[in-house]
């Protein structure tokens, strides 16, 4: 059987609130960070709330079937990102959220290998039907990669995010298990 | 202005592009009803088309 947490690049952890509130506090001061990340604000938070937060999220984990994970670069052990899915059990379907914190780690595959990961967890424990997310369309470097990853864009909502006095699209893309389930036979890559 | 349709419901397809709603995104499989998949549907309407039909 394959190995749930660890890839080519990375391997998944557990970081404890403290450690991981230190690290990504560098991370929130990264306004382009913020800007790929998501549509909210771009707020900073100190480190002791940070670590607060974290330590609520590890309460609520299972309740609100919610499954995250660190990763760590397995050349020099470096926390450099995370990825959470959250499953909507009605439908059966995973969404994600994923992240690359350390910009030296951009546009070099780590993110695309820990996509792998989330998806063979998805769909190997989770046993969802279908994974689902959303990005910016100024965002191409995770376009390609989630495209590698397998996932294939389903539309875009037009304008429906203002930045800098315009409006840009976001975009929305899905992989179905039996589109997962071909691309795993053979080399396993 | 955005909105969610299953595919299999017409009635609100219809009434949707007769206001002018554009088809955004299909996102495959995404409903599990009666035993099987179905996809689910997002229109979209921008302000200026909106205005402009009027």
């Amino acid at each position: 059987m394959r190995d749930l947490f660890r890839g080519e690049l990375v391997r998944l952890t557990a970081e404890e609130p403290e450690s991981r509130a230190k690290t990504e506090v560098r991370w929130q001061r990264d306004s382009e960070f913020h800007r790929l990340a998501d549509s909210d604000p771009a707020m900073m938070v100190s480190e002791k709330k940070l670590k607060e937060w974290f330590e609520k999220q590890n309460e609520g984990e299972f309740q609100s079937k919610r499954y995250s994970f660190s990763a760590r670069a397995l050349d020099g052990d470096k926390p450099i990102g995370f990825f959470g899915l959250w499953v909507d059990l009605i439908h059966n379907e995973a969404w994600v959220g994923i992240g690359i914190g350390e910009r030296e780690f951009w546009g070099k595959g780590y993110g695309t290998d820990m996509m792998k990961l989330c998806l063979q967890y998805a769909f190997t424990e989770l046993n969802v039907h279908r994974v689902s997310l959303g990005l910016h369309e100024y965002n191409p470097r995770a376009l390609r990669s989630y495209e590698k990853a397998g996932f294939r864009l389903e539309g875009r909502t037009r304008k429906d995010t203002q930045r800098e006095g315009r409006y840009t699209d976001g975009l929305w893309m899905g992989i179905l298990r039996e589109e997962w389930e071909a691309m795993q036979t053979g080399d396993g890559t | 202005m955005s909105a969610y349709v299953p595919e299999y419901n017409e009635a609100a397809l219809a009434l949707l592009k007769r206001f002018g709603f554009v088809e955004e995104v299909r996102r495959r499989q995404a409903l599990e009803r009666d035993g099987r998949r179905w996809d689910l549907l997002v229109f979209g309407l921008l302000k200026d088309e909106w205005q402009n039909q009027a």
